[in-house]
Formats: structure tokens, C-alpha cells, sequence
């Protein structure tokens, strides 16, 4: 019996545009219950509860975590870091029960955008407002302007978008959970809309609500149940300053310094020193295919002046990893929970309980996570092995 | 009138987030848009630490955690770091096409977010390509500034 | 076999707090949010002679609706630190930041955690964006808010006791007192807010910006967090005993029990609540006075909140850190008794509780 510390249940509602049948308690429910259930524990083996919900705004409700996630009688914390929220909030739980203050701890994300009708003018709300409030600055711009500096710098094209993006759409066709998933072409994709070049309409990740809950458990009262041993996770954050990050020694804009990091930390501590061949699936918070593109050289799997080659070989399947078998972030972006979902999905694959998207025997998956614009950044191994 | 039938009614209820906020720029952010407004000069703060000189000015350097050094003046014309054409409305914003870019002005250490203005929109492909090959600018000033960021623009310098 | 008290915690030594800065102010033009946070962390690391460089993670509690910006973090994080370097915001009272600061070092994580807390009330208008915690379609519309849950919680007081708490001017006297004495305390408030029924002008906190950053660690220093506890209660306000703050007083006797420590062991406590009322009825609920005596206790129990707590200025959810650093600083001066009891609240109307015990050694 070690210290280590791994994913014993997984429960996640499906991820749609809108459940005006469910109160945020209704949803956080179902998939509580599912995690529970799959964790063959009840509520009271859980000894903390963690929730994640990022800007309040989306929900349009206040801490909308207190009325949906806490539970009376144990602790509770709410962690918001963006994007990055339920990769926090599970990196907090981890903390949690190697401070020796719980076995079990319960991590739920809940994301109610569906209550947003001005979601992408609130998304605009997140930058400076001195510096930053007169321009057009939103997530897909922010996109755009690291799209172009790849395009420049490394000879990527807006078909490469394109293949990234129709690739995960055609992953979520076998996730029953993201709803109203269907196939795009790149040819579909690139013939969508322009939002911000070169980013296109089709490329841009739908507005989706849901709930994911994900319950860890510290070796000894695992027991004999299906786990995922966290064998690694961190974080990093980084300067807010776009500018300031364009060009810096520490690496540019694109090569996504924090997820670098990040990345290094999780790998030291899971003992992974080639994640090409040591890694099987890598499910990435890129709710753009951009984002994917940077995030490729930033988890150790190709040096920045080969990522267009890297990301060629890849979409041309001669590179032996699975990318978002869920569909990713593309396919279903529920904000507060997306970075918790990449985790649950790799736990669902490292497992073997995945259905449909399973890949295989999966021995590791790397999951990450991402907040800001792309400020804070988090890495979790899974694998089959205790550390 | 059909009478509703409660058991499947969903009420929803319409809301709004509307919330006013005075956010206090502070010392150093201010004298940076009044030096747009007064003198046309684009001014950043050097860090003693790391000796970065950041625009737009800031009080304190991230990396180093210390507070920001002397203000110093940065060039008139810069280098475009990285761009987007902006293809969709948003209230309250002139109306598409709309470039924006990150330029590195000659002298600074950071990159400073402006609309990019005069370049011919209408073909995205044509206007990647001409700011990937072009991609110096020099700073306009506006005749009539306010004090603040739109105070300036950056126009190619080859046309 | 000797037991010592530290024997609970899983790290050989013991969490302890090499620096500690807060700072209130009104409106100060000067600076922005994230200069204030910046100027504030940068006082408590040299108030516990390290860098930022010496600093593993950053551990913050701030609200995007006090500090005006959606994922306020963003633009507030590196002022605190969180540059290249391991950071988590909570959205909660900034006491439970202390909380999970101290349980990263003692998860052997870190060695060292800058914690920060944050509220600029002179931005926004906290207690409006406070309103839309509650639930939009039984709560809202009837102009719910924190304080007047707090007037509703006095009220249900009041009525049980029949309409009467002894000597409940002097407490508010006793309170505004000791704010004035606190060298600490904000010069003057953001802004006045009309009292509801029942409570009085002299028992709501004064609005202020305000920021609070400790610094935490390993070195063997003069303090030590010995005892760390949470309570939650249900989010229905209906469905709780509003005088109870039972979750307040499940984590104060949690703390306490960690520590081995007793009421009588104890050199200061630091209660925040929403209120003076609430925090007179937290004394009560954590079982330090009797039914009623609430206001008695506050008044003649110079241990209870010295530094004035709400009245010496406060803006959520900076609170609980505030009283934290104020607690420390008085330890720090040589108490009879040298240790303390922190308690401070989150949304919603006090939802969840943490608590902290802290010694001197």
C-alpha cells in the first residue's frame, strides 16, 4: 500500500446545448450519482467535496456551486482558474487527501452556460479593461492571433485547422454524451463562416451544459475496484500579458510556456521520459485546433520547429497516439467542466470502460487543461500501474 | 385559450448581468494614455531586474515580482508579431473587416495590441499573405486623442 | 509512547506563517486592483524575509463579481505571484485559501505558499453583486442579500430571546472602540449602507478595499496553523436554523480538536461575520457564551475580536484572511495565552465555514 492516490468513479451528464428540464442541483445530481454509482461507494465515504464552476456570469447566477454542489456536513471549496477549473479542482482534491484530511473526496464541475444568451459577449469580459477594453478581444480573436503567428513562423495552413477540427468532430460521433455530434469535413469546415481569421465558424466548439463528477480515493481504500492511478499532475500559470508573452527567453506565445512546464512536472513525477511511446491517449483541452497544434511540442511529443511536420504525420495516422477519442474540447466545450472531463475520459480509457470511443488496451493517457488565455495550464497522468 | 398542463410546463425566466464597475487604472496606467493624449508618445517602464522595457506601461514586472524602473519613450514604427482579421460584428465595435495585431515597437521588449489600418480586407488570403511578408508598421496619432489606447493605430509601411 | 500535538499532521513540521501584510484603503486612485494585490504580497514577503523566488505556489481567494472581470484571476494572479509558478484561485472566504495553503505544504507539495485574499469594495458594489448568490426565482426577486440574511438572522434572535439582547449598544460601542484603536483600521468607508430591521448602523462592517497576503512555510518561526476545520450547511435558508451558524461552529470545534487546544487556552479569536449580530451569535454557537449572552461575552471578553473586525474595514472575501493576518500580528505581540482561534464565512449567508487555530511557540 502506497500513497498513491487514483480515480475510482466517473459520472458526467451529457453535454447539450440546453436542459431547461434540470435545475444546476438536478444536473450536478445525475452525475454525481453516476460517479457514485460507478465508484460502488455512497455518500458517506466521501470525506470532501471539491466544485468547479468558472465565471459566474455564464451561469448568470452567483456561485451557482453552493445551491448545486455542497454537500452539508463535509468540507467544501470552490476552485475557479477558467478553463483550467476542473483540472484544479482535482489537482486541490489530490491535495486534499495527502494532507491526510479525507480517503475519498468528490470533485464536481458544473457548467450552465445554457443559461447564457450573450455567451461570447461575456467570454469579452475576461480581458483588461484598461488596456484591452476597446479592442475585439475574445477567445476566438485570441485564437486567431497565435493562429497566425503558426501560420508564419511554421508554415501551418488553414487546412491543418481544418483536419484537426474535422477529426474531433468525427471522435464525438461515438461519444453518446456530446449531443448532436456529427461528422464535418475539413472541406465543411473551411467553407463555414470565417470568425476571425483563420479561424472559422466550424472550428469553434458549440455552446454545451453539463455536469462531470469524478471521485478519487487514496490506495488503501481502493480495494478491489477499477481505478486510474494519478501518477502525476501539475500546474503552472503565467503572466496575463499577451504582449509580454509574444517573445520572451523563457518561449513564445505559441509554445504555450505554462503547458510546457506543466508538462514536465507531471512526466518527472509519473516517471515518463519519451511521452511518444510512453503515453497512449492524450485527451487535450484545445477548444481550438490551434490550441492543439501548440500544445503538441509543449507535452514533449515533437520540438517546436517540427510541429507542422509532427501535426502532418499525425492527421495522416502515421504517428501511434489516440487524440480526444472523447472528440476533445472541439466537439463539446462545457467551460467550468471541460478540464475535468479530459480527465475522466482518460480514466474511462486507462480503465477499459470507455464503450464505443474505447481505444484499446490503454495503458497511460495524459490529460490537460486550460485556462485564460492559455494562462494557466494543467497536465494529469493516468495509468494502470501504482506509482 | 388551451389550459396548460402543470406537470410539463418548464418556466424559464429571462435575467440579465448587469453589473457598473469604476476600475481604477492606477498611476502608471494613466500617465501612459496621457502621454498619448498630450505628447503622442508611446511610453513603457524598464524593470532593474530583468532590464524588459514593457508597453503599455506597467507598475511592476511579473517575472522579477519588483517594482517597474524608468519610463522610457518606445519607436514610431515596430514589427508585427502576430494578427487577426476579425470577420463578425460585435456591438459596440466598428464594423467588419477588422485587423488587429500584436506589434513589437522598435525598442520595447513587449508587444502592444492595435487595429492595423489602411490594408485592403476584402480577400483574408491576400491579406495574410501581404502581412506575413510586410510586416512592419508605423504609429499614426489620431488629431483628436482622448486618452486612451484607440488614441493610436498602426499603418503598414509598405502600401 | 508521547503524543505530541502535532502528531495529526502528516509532515514531520508543522505549517507555519513567515509573513503576514494587510492593507485597506479607499479609493486610491493611484493604484489598480492588481497594483494594490502586488504591493500587499510584496509586504508580506518581506515581512517573512524571502522572495517571490522562494515562493513554490500561489493560493488565492477573489470573486469576479467583487473584482468586476470574469475570471478575475487572469489579470490578478501574477500580482500575486502566480508567474511560471503552481497557482489556485478559490472563489471562497479567503480563510479557506489559508486552509488549502496549509494543506499543500503538508500534502509535501510545496515547501512554501503565498497566500493572497482581495476585495476592492471602492470598484464595484459588492453587496449588489453579493444579490445574485441567491436563488433567481424564490430569493431574488424579493431583494435577498447577505445582510439581510443577516437582519433575518437577528430577528429570529431577538424573537427568541424576547426581542431583548443585554447590553447590545455596548457591544457595538465596545467593537467601534477597539476599531479605533487598531492602527490597521481603514481611515474612512467606500460607502454607508441603510441598516435592516433589526440590525443597527453600529453593527454593519465598514466597506473598504482591502487586501490580506500570508505567507506560509516550513521555517521553524514563531507561529503555528495547528488546527484547520470546515462546516457546510444546506444552501436552503430555509432549511437551517438561521441563529445556529452551525456550520461555523462545527468548524471552530473541528480546529480546535485538531489542535488539542481548549476555550480557555486561547489568547485571541478573530469571528467574522456578515455582522457584528452574526458574529455575537457565532460566539454563541461555537459554545463560548451562553444562550443570550452573547453580547455580554463580546463586551467584557477582551479576547474577542481586538481588532475591531468588521469595523476596522472589510470587503468580501478578503475577510477571513484579514482577521488571520490581524490574529497573527497579535501573537506576534506577546499574548498570555499565545494562541488563536480564526472563523470566517462564505457564501452563501454563511453556507460553509472555516476555521483555523494558530500557536506561538
Amino acid at each position: 500500500m502506497t500513497g498513491a492516490i487514483g480515480v475510482v468513479g466517473v459520472g458526467q451528464t451529457p453535454y447539450r446545448r440546453q436542459n431547461p428540464d434540470k435545475s444546476a442541483a438536478e444536473l450536478v445530481y445525475d452525475a454525481v450519482r453516476a460517479a457514485l454509482h460507478d465508484a460502488d461507494i455512497e455518500m458517506d465515504a466521501v470525506g470532501a467535496v471539491i466544485g468547479g464552476v468558472a465565471p459566474d456570469a455564464l451561469a448568470g447566477i452567483n456561485d451557482i456551486d453552493r445551491m448545486s454542489i455542497a454537500r452539508p456536513g463535509r468540507p467544501y471549496l470552490r476552485v475557479n482558474t477558467g478553463g483550467a477549473t476542473g483540472a484544479s479542482a482535482l489537482q486541490a482534491a489530490l491535495t486534499w487527501i495527502r494532507a491526510g484530511r479525507a480517503d475519498t473526496v468528490l470533485v464536481v464541475a458544473l457548467e450552465r452556460m445554457g443559461q447564457a444568451t450573450t455567451a461570447q459577449a461575456i467570454f469579452n469580459t475576461i480581458f483588461d479593461p484598461i488596456y484591452e477594453k476597446d479592442f475585439v478581444l475574445t477567445t476566438i480573436t485570441m485564437a486567431g492571433i497565435r493562429g497566425s503567428m503558426l501560420m508564419k513562423r511554421h508554415g501551418f495552413g488553414e487546412r491543418h485547422w481544418a483536419r484537426i477540427a474535422s477529426r474531433n468532430f468525427t471522435h464525438a460521433v461515438d461519444n453518446p454524451l456530446v449531443v448532436g455530434a456529427r461528422v464535418r469535413t475539413p472541406e465543411q469546415v473551411l467553407a463555414s463562416p470565417m470568425l476571425a481569421w483563420p479561424i472559422h465558424q466550424y472550428e469553434a466548439c458549440p455552446i454545451s451544459e453539463g455536469a462531470c463528477a469524478v471521485v478519487v480515493s487514496r490506495d488503501g481504500v481502493v480495494g478491489t475496484r477499477s481505478v486510474a492511478w494519478v501518477q502525476g499532475m501539475a500546474g503552472s500559470s503565467d503572466s496575463y500579458s499577451m504582449g509580454e508573452r509574444v517573445n520572451r527567453r523563457e518561449g513564445s506565445l505559441i509554445e504555450m510556456v505554462p503547458l510546457k512546464r506543466a508538462a514536465a512536472a507531471a512526466y518527472r513525477q509519473a516517471g515518463i521520459t519519451d511521452p511518444g511511446t510512453q503515453v497512449d491517449v492524450f485527451e487535450l483541452q484545445a477548444p481550438f485546433s490551434i490550441i492543439e497544434a501548440m500544445a503538441y511540442p509543449a507535452l514533449g511529443l515533437c520540438d517546436v520547429a517540427e510541429s507542422r511536420a509532427f501535426v502532418d504525420r499525425l492527421l495522416d495516422g502515421e504517428v501511434g497516439l489516440e487524440m480526444n477519442p472523447s472528440g476533445g474540447a472541439q466537439a463539446a466545450n462545457p467551460v467550468s467542466a471541460t478540464a475535468l472531463i479530459r480527465i475522466a475520459e482518460s480514466a474511462l480509457q486507462v480503465r477499459g470502460v470507455a464503450g464505443a470511443r474505447q481505444r484499446g488496451e490503454v495503458r497511460r493517457a495524459v490529460a490537460t487543461g486550460q485556462g485564460g488565455a492559455t494562462q494557466f495550464s494543467s497536465v494529469c497522468v493516468l495509468g494502470r500501474d501504482r506509482p | 385559450m388551451t389550459a396548460s398542463d402543470p406537470a410539463t410546463d418548464l418556466l424559464v425566466l429571462p435575467g440579465n448581468w448587469n453589473f457598473d464597475y469604476r476600475y481604477f487604472a492606477g498611476a502608471t496606467a494613466s500617465r501612459f494614455f496621457a502621454e498619448l493624449r498630450d505628447h503622442q508618445r508611446i511610453m513603457g517602464r524598464r524593470c532593474p531586474g530583468c532590464r524588459r522595457l514593457v508597453v503599455p506601461a506597467r507598475s511592476y514586472c511579473d517575472d522579477c515580482f519588483e517594482p517597474m524602473g524608468e519610463w522610457e519613450q518606445v519607436g514610431t514604427e515596430g514589427t508585427i508579431d502576430a494578427f487577426t482579421i476579425i470577420a463578425t460584428a460585435f456591438p459596440g465595435l466598428p464594423e467588419p473587416p477588422l485587423l488587429i495585431a500584436f506589434v513589437t515597437l522598435d525598442g520595447a521588449d513587449s508587444a502592444i495590441l492595435n487595429f492595423v489600418q489602411g490594408l485592403d480586407l476584402a480577400d483574408y488570403d491576400a491579406a495574410s499573405t501581404y502581412l506575413f511578408k510586410h510586416d512592419r508598421v508605423r504609429v499614426v496619432f489620431k488629431d483628436r486623442r482622448a486618452g486612451r489606447i484607440t488614441d493610436f493605430h498602426f499603418e503598414c509601411l509598405e502600401q | 509512547m508521547t503524543t505530541t500535538r502535532f502528531e495529526y499532521m502528516t509532515s514531520a513540521s508543522p505549517v507555519t506563517v513567515e509573513g503576514v501584510a494587510l492593507q485597506r484603503s479607499c479609493a486610491d486612485q493611484t493604484r489598480s486592483l492588481p497594483e494594490l494585490i502586488f504591493d500587499c504580497v510584496r509586504a508580506a514577503l518581506a515581512d517573512a524575509g524571502v522572495r517571490m523566488a522562494d515562493v513554490d505556489s500561489v493560493c488565492i481567494a477573489a470573486e469576479d463579481l467583487i473584482d468586476g472581470r470574469s475570471l478575475s484571476s487572469m489579470i490578478t494572479g501574477p500580482a500575486a505571484g502566480a508567474y511560471l509558478r503552481d497557482e489556485i484561485r478559490l472563489s471562497e472566504d479567503g480563510l479557506a485559501a489559508v486552509s488549502l495553503g496549509t494543506a499543500q505544504i503538508q500534502s509535501h507539495a510545496f515547501d512554501r505558499v503565498v497566500v493572497a485574499a482581495w476585495g476592492r469594495a471602492s470598484e464595484g458594489d459588492p453587496q449588489r453583486s453579493g444579490a445574485r448568490s441567491f436563488d433567481p426565482f424564490t430569493e431574488q426577486p424579493l431583494g435577498l442579500s447577505e445582510l439581510a440574511v443577516s437582519a433575518l438572522r437577528a430577528c429570529a434572535y431577538l424573537k427568541r430571546q424576547a426581542g431583548d439582547m443585554p447590553r447590545r449598544a455596548e457591544a457595538g460601542q465596545a467593537r467601534a472602540d477597539r476599531a479605533a484603536a487598531n492602527p490597521r483600521s481603514a481611515a474612512k468607508p467606500v460607502r454607508t449602507v441603510p441598516a435592516p430591521f433589526p440590525l443597527r448602523p453600529a453593527e454593519l462592517r465598514t466597506e473598504t478595499d482591502a487586501v490580506a497576503a500570508v505567507v506560509l512555510g516550513r521555517a521553524p518561526a514563531g507561529i503555528a496553523v495547528t488546527g484547520v476545520g470546515h462546516g457546510t450547511e444546506s444552501w436552503h435558508l430555509g432549511e437551517r436554523d438561521l441563529t445556529a451558524m452551525a456550520s461555523a461552529g462545527a468548524a471552530a470545534r473541528a480546529a480546535l480538536a485538531q489542535s488539542g487546544l481548549g476555550w480557555n487556552d486561547l489568547g485571541v479569536l478573530e469571528l467574522a461575520g456578515t455582522t457584528l449580530f452574526d458574529e455575537i451569535l457565532l460566539l454563541e454557537s461555537i459554545g463560548l457564551a451562553e444562550t443570550g449572552t452573547g453580547a455580554v461575552s463580546f463586551l467584557t471578553d477582551p479576547r474577542i475580536n481586538p481588532s475591531g473586525g468588521g469595523a476596522a474595514g472589510d470587503c468580501e472575501p478578503a475577510t477571513g484572511l484579514l482577521r488571520f493576518a490581524e490574529a497573527v500580528l497579535r501573537l506576534r505581540g506577546g499574548l498570555a495565552n499565545p494562541a488563536g482561534l480564526v472563523v470566517s464565512g462564505s457564501a452563501l449567508a454563511g453556507q460553509t465555514h472555516t476555521a483555523v487555530v494558530i500557536e506561538a511557540s
